[in-house]
């Protein structure tokens, strides 16, 4: 009996430092990212935790280094690229979710020919790697006139953000019964009052779950801004490697403009984990 | 309050016919029952007449108006879905007033809670009026879909088997609380079951459906007297009608029926004579309901008494089902609870031939419908 409560107690605190091992392991590479972006650029290499903090690289993007030599970054893009960052990320969720939803709801509803084939089709956006594509597309796009503006960047994203969408919210829709909709129907609602009295409230948390994490894949992304933008819709990610060069290495800088581009994500995060987690359990498993 | 008619209704899925050829006039203020086992098109027939689903071909008609091209918003008529199909975020209140918040749909707050509460009142689900449905057991689901189709006054409404999903106490008290509540009911209603109890308990008219097709229209007593077919006959009743296959037999220019092992034999009474001479067949399908067989302790044989051994014998309560073992028949005999019988004990039974019913044996109708 008292082993048993001894073992209990053991196995928790096993499993406790076990959490907090992973937890330092995981996080590690976020508590080093911060403490560099406080550093100075000539404490940046040592790895001596005692430094005096400094806001200087903070300061130095978002309004301009006050000890900036002649020629080196003269112009401070970062609270530009930052929102261009919001835009592109918002708005290719936006524009997925508005596409996204109604595909979703009719390959869930609908028998239609191919059916399977087209969302399987929608599924292999994912599976290209961007490479593949991206020499064709920055040709394409120089020439319909879409290279570095808003529209082509969001379109473009759409490959990463309406495949998650619509494969999420088609499970989420199929765990609704037609049934519910047909006694809504019976019941005097249009369909598309139904739409948003019924369904949308149903798999609310698919949806906020699958657009929490187009957000972040928009945001993250790499590739595309990198080839088919230039300085008009130039994002975070892209910008923070301008504080590497061949001339000087800001490793510092480009560490506070992280720090800064993971805060929404982070906001995002935190406030709808509720239904991350739930989001994302709930729809693949039917009942 | 309307009158509804069905005219030639057919709907098909893919390749399979789930309605077919469905004409049916229903009164104003009728309780008209459709039976009929699971797949027989009964639900698909309420879809079609609610608008959710569309007919292949045929029309639908509310109150003398053509309703195939009115969307199921517009056709006022309430239906309570077998699956209940409660909204899930919505709690119980929510539920019942759904329909009367309907745009286009006048009420006021004061009316909506009247009407809600009034509804919850009679079908006692009151104190789960804040509940959300998934903290609802199944019966009280039922009663909270029955409740939404009730709460609005519809020309047409529409039962799924509203009472199919509660225990069987339960049933028999909803079965009872439902012939009090068809008084309250003033719609024309359409009430969807497989329960032959219920069917017969509640009906003004009752409809029997068999894949699709319907098999005999009438009132439910009319129905159990004079089936229409086989099908009709085994679908009514419990125990379930005898059946016995039977070869026409001349002596003397008596009729008399020989079942195939001539194990029975039945004389054919006079009110059947006229029609099986008219049909001109000499293969028939006796039914015989175990309440119209009898058990006779004269062991002599006599003009319809036929002797077997005794299968089972069950006493439930109130009435004894025998089940005896006559030729390659086994037939099932009501008896009194007073009663009683040993496995393999010899038993003679005897029937009274005015109640048969005679079926072809080839197309399995009544001869009477011929």
């Amino acid at each position: 009996m008292e082993t048993k409560v001894i073992n209990k107690r053991a196995g928790r605190i096993i499993a406790d430092v076990l959490m907090v091992a992973y937890f330092l392991f995981a996080l590690f590479p976020i508590f080093w990212m911060v403490l560099m972006s406080l550093k100075s650029t000539d404490e940046l290499f040592t790895t001596q935790f005692v430094f005096k903090p400094t806001l200087d690289n903070y300061h130095a993007i978002l309004f301009g280094d006050p000890r900036a030599a002649a020629g080196v970054v003269a112009k401070q893009e970062f609270p530009r690229n930052f929102m261009n960052s919001v835009i592109i990320s918002s708005g290719s969720v936006i524009v997925s979710l508005i596409v996204g939803v109604p595909a979703a709801y009719a390959l869930a509803r609908y028998n239609f020919k191919a059916k399977e084939n087209l969302a399987f089709t929608f599924l292999s956006f994912r599976f290209a790697p961007e490479l593949v594509v991206i020499i064709p597309l920055s040709v394409i796009y120089r020439k319909l006139g879409l290279y570095d503006t808003y529209y082509g960047i969001i379109w473009v994203l759409q490959l990463i953000t309406l495949p998650l969408l619509i494969w999420v919210l088609r499970s989420y829709f199929e765990d609704v019964s037609p049934e519910i909709e047909q006694a809504a129907m019976v019941d005097g609602y249009p369909w598309w009052r139904i739409f948003f009295r019924i369904l949308l409230p149903l798999v609310r948390p698919g949806l906020a779950a699958a657009s929490l994490l187009a957000f972040v894949f928009a945001w993250n992304t790499f590739m595309f801004p990198l080839i088919l933008g230039a300085s008009q819709v130039q994002t975070v990610t892209v910008s923070a490697l301008g504080y590497v060069s061949s001339a000087q290495a800001f490793f510092n800088r480009m560490a506070a403009a992280s720090v800064i581009a993971s805060f929404p994500q982070m906001i995002v995060a935190l406030s709808i984990q509720r239904y991350l987690i739930r989001g994302l359990s709930f729809g693949a498993v039917k009942g | 309050m309307a009158k509804l008619a069905l005219e030639h209704l057919t709907k098909d899925f893919g390749n399979v016919r789930a309605v077919n050829d469905v004409s049916l006039e229903v009164e104003d203020g009728e309780f008209l029952v459709i039976l009929g086992p699971s797949g027989a098109g009964k639900t698909t027939t309420l879809k079609l007449i609610a608008g959710v689903e569309r007919p292949t071909s045929g029309m639908i008609y509310i109150g003398g108006k053509p309703m195939n091209a009115i969307e199921p918003h517009h056709r006022n008529v309430a239906m309570a879905f077998e699956s209940y199909a409660l909204y899930p975020h919505y709690n119980v209140r929510d539920n019942l007033s759904f329909p009367l918040k309907a745009p286009g749909r006048k009420f006021s707050q004061q009316e909506i809670t009247r009407r809600v509460e009034e509804v919850a009142e009679l079908l006692n689900i009151a104190p789960l009026l804040d509940r959300l449905p998934r903290m609802l057991s199944n019966g009280q689901k039922q009663r909270v879909a029955l409740g939404r189709a009730m709460v609005r006054e519809p020309d047409v409404l529409l039962l799924d088997e509203p009472i199919s999903h509660l225990d069987a106490k339960l049933r028999h008290r909803m079965r009872t609380e439902f012939k009090a509540l068809e008084a309250a009911i003033r719609a024309t209603t359409i009430y969807v079951t497989h329960d032959y109890l219920e069917a017969m308990s509640l009906a003004d008219r009752l409809v029997v459906l068999k894949e699709g097709t319907i098999q005999q229209s009438g009132g439910p007593h009319e129905l159990f007297v004079n089936p229409a077919n086989v099908f009709v006959a085994q679908l009514l009743g419990h125990p379930q009608i005898n059946l016995v296959e039977c070869t026409l037999q001349r002596t003397n220019g008596a009729l008399q029926l020989v079942s195939t092992d001539g194990a029975i034999k039945l004389e054919v009474p006079e009110r059947l004579r006229g029609a099986l001479e008219n049909a001109g067949i000499d293969q028939v399908i006796a039914g015989i309901r175990p309440q119209h067989l009898g058990v006779v302790d004269d062991h002599r044989p006599a003009s319809n008494v036929f002797t077997g051994t005794v299968y089972v014998y069950e006493r439930l309560g109130t009435k004894g089902t025998l089940t005896a073992t006559v030729g390659a028949h086994r037939l099932d005999v009501l008896t009194s609870i007073e009663e009683s019988f040993a496995i393999d004990e010899p038993v003679s039974l005897t029937i009274d031939p005015a109640q048969l019913s005679l079926f072809d044996a080839k197309t399995h109708k009544n001869i009477l419908f011929n």
